[in-house]
């Protein structure tokens, strides 16, 4: 059996097999590196940070980076069956010869695949068994500021921005092979970077359920994470790999700005991405301008965490406009503020199906508690204006499952949903066309957000609301309500929130079959509930689990530069049902002075 | 203007599915920053059409595609525009503007000649002839319900041996196709392994002349 044999016999085998228009070929670099968005082509080449690091690696000459992702079922099967390792897009190089394999952590769901694809690499799975001449694993990504669930099998992980801690990699590697030093002194010598945090330097010890940690051979007390200061002249690709194979997100993403400094309790990247660095008109029309000379996009989003916080949103649009004028680009912003919607910046795509709006809370008393900054009469206006442009279809997203929820607060998104039926009904004159969806997800604890320390509601409860507002919900015509399984969510808990005890239970989860967790159809949550009980652990328990804000927790040793003091004083505030203001509006003192002061210099 | 070109699909690209390709092609063409006609109404879409899609992990250099454009440039220009933005394994072999009476390729096309490259270069020509000599050749078909049975020898018009390479003509018609994998499917079941399959040429009827519907420029 060839690989041609093999290809032939699986589903869309082009996402195998590279040579996608501006990818990378290189003979005889000084370091090979492969590159690893843990989950499927179709989802890791939808993900911006993935081209980014891809192009950055590249852009050096002594450097060849190239890709590998997680292969569907069918595929992995022949591979085992027929012994093909994992093997990079580029060159078909078993991965298992790179110097260096990098992942990235997008979700915690994507960690089994972490472990299946060493495995399918001939990898050693953990790192303290791993030979002198194996590949150093590394990881970054938002998940790796808290994957002590991964300390047993990552290396290295990256903290914060990569666009310099990567090349500080790539050059304290280069040092370190021709010093001719051993791996462990590779990961002392890694140690003493900012940024990054090689786990295995830290002692974890739990006695009567307290958790302590100690630093070995001089590594530092804490990891700072990396803020790429000067954003507007950070590394920024702009000559894309475009993929073959349809993919989810298959456009230009334009990076406006990174950072958000709306402070909503729940969302774990507006603080772990702080501060708000954004890039100035002149410059995205110039990437704007050489991305879509270089792949033939017909689409351009506008991607940030809130795209529509740009300070100079409108001069940017009609800059875009005019620049794209005469080439039937669409421009458009995947998220759309409630505050302040403006019909003309939905894109076309969007025009067709359905507007989504995300007020996250249905009562205003639960908004505060969240510190979700938008008002019912700001959300109405909203609506009553998509109606008015002529939208017939809305969709509404809701979490339930918040910290501090009463069943109020549930009647609270029935009502609003009732309120968007009323307004349709004066802008139309009648009911008829008018689709109104609302989705509720489970609310997630998370590390690095105010509520870490906060309990996940019980599947009962959820159950329950998810019943009353149901209820609610089938008596209105024209609204539909949909929700999600919250099985998976109280795993996200566990997985999140978790200590170096996770290791194992990922490990015999991986054992028990579990892979491909973030998709719905391979999701096997018996796996893993076998794999908490092979450990005398319950995931119920990780996720009903308040913590005591003074306790040590696992990730401890990373510091994000939003203070634990500043965690504490928002979720003391979110009791109280008090806000915290947007920090573009004055300083709310989070902990990155520093770095902003340095911005607002440059 | 109408432009028809024929390119090739080579062993870089043969994964890539017809519908991927579309896409391609169109990002192709704004990067050559040709000026394409779009459709009217609502939601316009490019005027581009494709003859005869090509099963997965064929390689071809006979692949017509049309469009049309709102100024004139000559075909050689864009042939070598698109040659210039294009990724590794596809390549325009010739360009023409086609006559307006002349039709769509893929509307009046009749017949594909393929190569199939056998995995050890046996002589096959006992087998070949057994396969010619059958009456029935029935194969599964998707259908509109499910599959059906079809008999597809008359689909094959010619089956030769040159060297370890067999030559297949089949019918490639709206009403009458054999696609190529098909065809290595036929051939493995008589005991011929194919290693890799090319389409070579395809032969288009208009009033009742079969012939090419342009050459290749070399
Ligand atoms: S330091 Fe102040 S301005 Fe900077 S991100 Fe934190 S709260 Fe916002």
């Amino acid at each position: 059996m060839t690989l041609d044999d093999i290809l032939l016999k699986v589903d869309k085998p082009a996402r195998y097999v590279g040579g996608e228009l501006n990818s990378h070929f290189k003979e005889n670099a000084e370091v090979n590196f492969v590159f690893s968005y843990p989950d499927t082509y179709e989802m890791g080449m939808s993900h911006l940070g993935g081209k980014i690091i891809y192009h950055l690696l590249n852009s050096r000459e002594d450097t060849f980076c190239q890709r590998a992702y997680a292969p569907w079922v069918d595929m992995e099967e022949l591979m085992r069956k027929h012994n093909i390792p994992l093997f990079t897009l580029e060159n078909k190089m078993p991965v298992k010869n790179a110097d260096i394999w990098g992942f990235t952590l997008q979700y915690e769901l994507s960690y089994t695949n972490i472990l299946n694809m060493l495995s399918l690499a001939g990898v050693t799975i953990k790192s303290a068994e791993r030979k002198e001449d194996e590949p150093l694993i590394v990881a970054g990504g938002p998940c790796a500021n808290h994957a002590e669930m991964l300390a047993d099998f990552v290396d290295c992980f990256l903290l914060g921005d990569g666009e310099e801690s990567l090349m500080e990699l790539i050059d304290v590697y280069k040092a370190w092979k021709a010093s001719g030093k051993s791996r462990s002194e590779l990961l002392e010598m890694l140690s003493q970077n900012e940024g990054f945090y090689v786990p295995s330097l830290y002692e974890h010890k739990v006695v009567d359920g307290k958790l302590t940690i100690t630093p070995l051979k001089n590594a530092p007390k804490q990891v700072k994470r990396r803020v790429v200061v000067d954003f507007e002249n950070t590394f920024c690709p702009t000559k894309l790999i475009v993929p073959t194979v349809e993919v989810v997100h298959d456009r230009i993403m334009l990076e406006i700005f990174r950072g958000c400094t709306r402070g909503c309790r729940f969302c774990q990247a507006g603080f772990l991405y702080r501060p708000i660095r954004e890039r100035s008109v002149e410059k995205l029309k110039q990437i704007a301008r050489e991305s879509a000379d270089s792949t033939g996009y017909d689409e351009i989003s506008l991607t940030s965490l809130s795209s529509g916080d740009y300070s100079n949103l409108n001069q940017l649009i009609s800059t875009l406009n005019c620049e794209f004028n005469e080439e039937r680009m669409d421009i458009s912003l995947p998220s759309l503020r409630i505050d302040s919607f403006n019909p003309d910046f939905v894109s076309t795509q969007m025009r067709k199906s359905s507007l989504t709006f995300a007020p996250e809370a249905g009562s205003q008393r639960m908004r505060n508690i969240i510190n979700k900054n938008v008002s019912e009469e700001d959300l109405l206006k909203t609506v009553r204006g998509a109606y008015s442009a002529g939208y017939r279809a809305i969709k509404l997203y809701f979490m339930i499952g918040l910290p501090f929820e009463t069943m109020e607060d549930i009647k609270g998104i029935a009502d609003l949903a009732r309120k968007c039926t009323e307004i349709y009904q004066e802008v139309f004159g009648n009911k008829k066309n008018m689709r109104i969806t609302v989705s509720t997800s489970v609310f997630i604890p998370k590390p690095f957000t105010p509520f870490q320390w906060i309990n996940q509601d019980s599947e009962e409860s959820v159950k329950e609301k998810q019943r009353y507002l149901s209820d609610l919900i089938r008596q209105m015509r024209g609204v539909e309500y949909k929700y999600h399984d919250s099985t998976a969510s109280k795993l996200e808990v566990a997985c999140a929130r978790g200590g170096r005890e996770m290791c194992a239970v990922l490990y015999s989860a991986w054992k028990n079959g579990a892979k491909l967790d973030a998709w719905h159809e391979h999701f096997d949550i018996e796996a893993w509930q076998k794999a908490f009980a092979e450990h005398g652990l319950s995931m119920e328990e990780y996720a009903s689990r308040v913590i005591d804000v003074d306790e040590t927790l696992p990730w401890d040793t990373v510091d994000v530069g939003v203070t634990k003091e500043y965690y504490k004083r928002e979720l003391a505030k979110a009791q109280r049902e008090e806000t915290t203001r947007d920090c573009r509006q004055g300083c709310t003192g989070c902990g990155m002075m520093n770095v902003c002061k340095k911005e607002v210099k440059s | 203007m109408r432009v028809l070109l024929r390119f090739e699909k080579g062993n870089e690209v043969k994964y890539i599915s017809h519908l991927d390709m579309q896409r391609l092609f169109q990002r192709a063409l704004r990067r050559a920053k040709l000026p394409c006609a779009y459709s009217q109404g609502f939601n316009p879409h490019l005027l581009i059409s494709f003859a005869a899609a090509l099963p997965v992990g064929v390689c071809s250099d006979a692949e017509f595609v049309e469009f049309q454009l709102t100024k004139f440039i000559h075909p050689l220009e864009v042939m070598k525009r698109l040659n210039e933005v294009m990724p590794k394994g596809v390549k325009i072999l010739n360009a023409i503007e086609p006559e307006e009476s002349f039709p769509n390729v893929g509307s009046v096309i009749a017949l594909a000649e393929y190569a199939f490259t056998t995995k050890n270069g046996d002589d096959y020509s006992k087998a070949l002839k057994d396969i010619l000599a059958q009456e029935e050749i029935t194969i599964e078909k998707k259908a509109k319900k499910g599959f059906a049975l079809v008999n597809v020898r008359p689909m094959i018009h010619r089956l030769t041996q040159n060297g370890e390479v067999i030559k297949a003509t089949l019918s490639c018609s709206n009403s009458e196709n054999l696609r190529a994998d098909k065809m290595a499917e036929i051939l493995s079941c008589n005991g011929i392994s194919v290693a890799s399959i090319k389409r070579t040429s395809i032969l288009i009827c208009i009033d009742g002349f079969i012939k090419e519907p342009l050459g290749v420029n070399k």
